[in-house]
């Protein structure tokens, strides 16, 4: 067969049907992928706004801009937006895009999956930010304690729609994780093995088996918290024999890996850009890749030190306190490993570097003073203040958001083929770096005189006045930062500078496939040899050359050794995923409002299941369905 | 460096600007704040230390010329290894002087406990108990204790988490409804010390304060007792028709006052005011206890807390001077 006429078959089988309708069906995982990046980037800036909101009110004291309703339904919906629906999904999505085309292979396992849980992803979000326009969002922090979480005291809708909007992201996270597990472990390119997996899908691989075992805690946790508030049952109500301590365990128990499942992949991109950029393999990718595994199970052990003021016994306390510390190992490696790489290598300092380099610098003064609130007896003095507020976003902005806009500038022309523009690059970082500090440090002074978190205001004689003006300013300013991104993205769209297909000059798979991919990724799958292919091989040469081209294959690899085990038949678009996603939200959006629609919603599942099933395989015909 | 001397600069101004505050953890007025405030200064040189090491060698490898050796991978082998003993050996101190200090703290006065706090919607009733465990009084928003003499607090809530802080003196210590916790506190000066709660606790968790006094030990035992005397002979005709007020106005169903009438018991409850007028501040310890500052609460307390449990009540001109005359005069 002549390469045209395979790549027009190929074209064929894996097409994406037009129209709106065409575009719920889609199943393909570059375009659920960058769905999910872009949505989760539009959910950042949303959540981004309701920030700056909050520095408005807190520039001075006693200002009344907003009033306390309103200010507690946008400090929690901040904090639960950036955790569910940006830096999850996020890094969710990035590993949808990359990780398929960065293991030579052609689409996700379950792709009907990964379009299920964009819609429910999706769906969640709406509800978030819908229930802030109509007044009734969320208003007792993030993590939600009990018993001011109860009936009792919240007889609003506000936390029936926090349970169900954290369901929705339970849900979603747990079918990417599967997908993420599966694919990489049983599809990658021939000769693949463990030992040849490039960082970013180690990083992406350990985050899918952390939401596997850390999402339970909050599933149990936010089902009794339904229970308990739809229905009475009374787990979390002391005076009937509940223990509100229980709540804790549980969100902890997921909140605390929770920053890891964000982070690991982040450094995961950090690993990835800094080799590129300098021009050099990772030094120490076995102690990278085993600080990541170690800091994947480490961070299961210390979600007590969120609750170090609590009255839980001292000795037990210390060895959280201990284990919490420990983290700074694996870490340290990390950081070692990122800047030998840089002092061997040539650097070139593209926008993507130095947002690993700022990286760098703010996440290790975010990890310090993680190690500060870690100690005991420091935590019971900083323990929700500002000093925490400062931590965390330190960790998060700097460990998370950075090494993702480095990701996003690095793969950008995979996505869509045009480079973004490098001033503007450099604009958009700079302002980040000094505006985010401006913001933030202050506020680890603030939290050591005494300011604590989650206040809507504050009394004049408190003086803290003038920093939190400075932090304010800051704030602005890295608002403005971030403008400058959506500005590049617009100019990017008009006038940007059409990429190759590697135009870094990288090393992994995902730049052998056209800039942006095809829906069939790759025309024959590549056969690998190297940690580095794209760098050691001269050209990875064909694993494979009689897979069909009228239908959606796939390859199938051995585990550890990654041999060809099998060719599996893939489904194709199908619009019951999305429909899926609609009878679920029937389920945990009317549970607002009566327990009744989830009895509905059973019949609807049902249904959709029985559509998304229908046993009679037409795609083995190639045939769209 | 000039990264050198930023951090000079950072210590510098979080050295003067700790002590502004008036509720700063860097008072240092009780032995577990002063314990604190040392083990502050151990992690403050130590993460100093690490970010000047990390961003020196960031910035030598940045600014590396290209025509520079490259540095071999033995070198880099050796690097590792000595950042990992450094590394693990910091972490030994950190934990070292996190379990010393910590033990510090856990050393509590097997006492009985006195003074016993219960966290409310949002404010704080203060029980005090003699030393049998006999009930005295109840207060609230201001905690007198004796210079000196370290006191046991017994910490609780009827409703949500609250968490008890007076930055000068102590840590924090939640109040967890079903859950009593206890907190032994000693001030070592004379003085004033503003303390908030610090776990988000709903609607007005922002303005919810309140004031530990501490004073000598006669003053301290004078202020009990006449805490435990009834405040309520008519001292003058506004007096009486202040009194008759709190009653027409339905003040007395959620405030009580020892002596003349218990209020209800109610999640709405609002403080005991037996003895409002010796009180330094009200609302929460949020307004200095003046007529003007009194006046101005009586008449919209939901503009200044909003969602806070007092409703605006229309009082007439003389029955709001004679309720002011009244309370100021409940000493």
């Amino acid at each position: 067969m002549e390469l045209n006429e395979k790549m027009q078959k190929l074209d064929q089988a894996w097409a994406n049907p037009p129209g709106f309708i065409g575009w719920l069906r889609i199943v393909n995982q570059t375009n659920i992928g960058v769905r999910y990046i872009y949505t989760s980037l539009i959910f950042f800036f949303m959540s981004g706004v309701l920030g700056l909101m909050m520095r408005v009110q807190l520039a001075s004291a006693e200002t009344n801009v907003l009033g306390p309703e309103v200010f507690n339904q946008i400090f929690t919906v901040h904090g639960t937006a950036m955790m569910f629906l940006f830096a999850i999904p996020m890094v969710e999505g990035l590993g949808a895009y990359i990780v398929p085309l960065m293991i030579g292979t052609r689409d996700l396992s379950f792709p009907r999956l990964s379009s299920f849980s964009y819609f429910v992803f999706l769906i969640g979000g709406i509800t978030l930010f819908g229930s802030l326009f109509m007044n009734v969002a969320p208003n007792a922090g993030w993590f939600d304690y009990v018993p001011l979480a109860l009936k009792e005291w919240s007889p609003g809708k506000n936390i029936d729609v926090y349970a169900t909007v954290i369901t929705f992201i339970e849900i979603s996270a747990l079918a990417a994780a599967v997908e993420l597990i599966v694919t990489i472990l049983k599809q990658r390119a021939p000769g693949m093995t463990m030992a040849r997996m490039p960082v970013f899908v180690w990083s992406i691989l350990v985050m899918a088996f952390m939401i596997v075992f850390a999402m339970p805690g909050v599933i149990v946790g936010s089902v009794m918290l339904a229970l308990d508030r739809i229905i009475g049952t009374v787990f979390f109500e002391a005076s009937l024999g509940g223990d509100s301590l229980l709540w804790q365990h549980l969100f902890w128990w997921f909140g605390h890996p929770e920053v890891y499942i964000a982070f690991l992949p982040a450094a995961g991109v950090v690993s990835t850009i800094i080799p590129v950029f300098c021009k050099r393999p990772l030094y120490g990718y076995t102690a990278v890749v085993m600080s990541m595994v170690a800091t994947g199970i480490i961070s299961f052990g210390l979600w007590v030190h969120h609750m170090f003021t609590t009255g839980i016994p001292d000795q037990a306390s210390a060895f959280f306190s201990v284990a919490s510390a420990m983290i700074a190992i694996p870490s340290g490696i990390q950081i070692y490993c990122w800047i030998a790489t840089i002092l061997t290598g040539r650097p070139r300092f593209n926008t993507a570097l130095l947002w690993c380099m700022g990286f760098v610098i703010v996440f290790v003064m975010g990890g310090l003073s993680g190690i500060m609130v870690a100690s005991l007896p420091f935590d019971k003095q900083t323990h929700d203040t500002y000093f925490v507020v400062a931590h965390f976003h330190y960790v998060l902005i700097g460990g998370v958001v950075f090494p993702v806009f480095g990701g996003i500038y690095y793969w950008w022309p995979k996505f869509t083929g045009k480079l973004l523009n490098e001033k503007l690059g450099k604009i958009n970082f700079w302002l980040v770096v000094i505006g985010f500090n401006i913001a933030f440090f202050p506020m680890h002074i603030l939290g050591l005189q005494g300011m604590p978190r989650r206040i809507y205001t504050y009394i004049e004689e408190m003086n803290w006045g003038a920093m939190n003006m400075l932090s304010s300013l800051g704030a602005y300013l890295l608002g403005v930062g971030f403008f400058v991104f959506i500005i590049n993205v617009i100019w990017t769209i008009k006038k940007g500078e059409v990429a190759s297909n590697n135009p870094w000059d990288a090393d992994t798979l995902e730049w052998l496939a056209d800039s942006p991919p095809k829906n069939y990724k790759f025309v024959e799958i590549p056969r690998v040899k190297s940690l580095n292919p794209l760098w050691d091989d001269e050209m990875p040469v064909d694993a494979t050359t009689g897979m069909r081209v009228d239908r959606r294959e796939v390859l199938i690899t051995e585990i550890l050794s990654s041999k060809v085990q099998a060719v599996v038949i893939l489904p194709t678009n199908s619009i019951w995923p999305f429909v899926l996603a609609l009878a679920t939200a029937v389920a945990f959006i009317g549970s607002i409002f009566s327990p009744w629609w989830f009895v509905v919603s059973i019949g609807l599942v049902f249904i959709s299941i029985t559509g998304w099933f229908w046993p009679h395989r037409p795609w083995d015909s190639g045939r769209d369905v | 460096m000039i990264k050198g001397r930023l951090i000079l600069l950072l210590t510098v101004s979080f050295a003067l600007i700790s002590c502004t505050s008036e509720q700063s953890t860097f008072a240092g007025l009780g032995p577990q704040a002063v314990n604190i405030i040392n083990l502050w200064w151990i992690l403050f040189a130590i993460s100093s230390i690490v970010l000047i090491t990390v961003s020196f060698f960031l910035t030598k490898a940045s600014l590396r010329k290209s025509t520079a050796p490259a540095v071999d991978d033995q070198t880099l082998g050796r690097g590792l290894v000595i950042g990992l003993v450094g590394t693990i050996s910091l972490l030994l101190v950190i934990i070292f002087s996190t379990l010393t200090l910590g033990q510090a703290l856990s050393d509590e006065e097997d006492g009985p406990v006195e003074i016993e706090i219960t966290a409310k919607m949002w404010w704080w009733q203060v029980k005090y108990f003699d030393e049998s465990g006999k009930y005295l009084f109840e207060t609230a928003n201001e905690i007198h204790v004796p210079v000196n003499r370290a006191m046991k607090l017994r910490l609780l809530s009827d409703n949500v988490i609250h968490s008890f802080w007076v930055p000068a003196l102590a840590g924090k210590v939640d109040m967890i409804p079903g859950r009593v916790n206890h907190l032994t506190i000693k001030a070592l000066k004379e003085g004033t010390f503003r303390g908030q709660c610090a776990e988000f606790c709903g609607v007005q968790h922002a303005l919810m304060a309140f004031h530990v006094v501490a004073e000598s030990e006669d003053k301290y035992k004078q202020w009990i007792h006449a805490h435990t005397q009834r405040p309520l002979a008519i001292k003058s005709k506004k007096f009486k028709r202040g009194r008759k007020a709190f009653f027409s106005y339905d003040c007395i169903r959620c405030h009580s006052i020892d002596g003349l009438k218990e209020a209800q018991v109610s999640k709405f409850s609002g403080p005991n005011l037996t003895h409002f007028g010796s009180r330094k501040y009200f609302a929460a310890g949020t307004y200095p206890n003046t007529k003007g500052h009194l006046s101005g609460w009586l008449l919209d307390p939901q503009g200044l807390k909003p969602g806070n449990y007092m409703p605006a009540t229309a009082i007439s001109a003389e029955d709001f001077e004679a309720i002011l005359a009244f309370l100021k005069e409940l000493k």
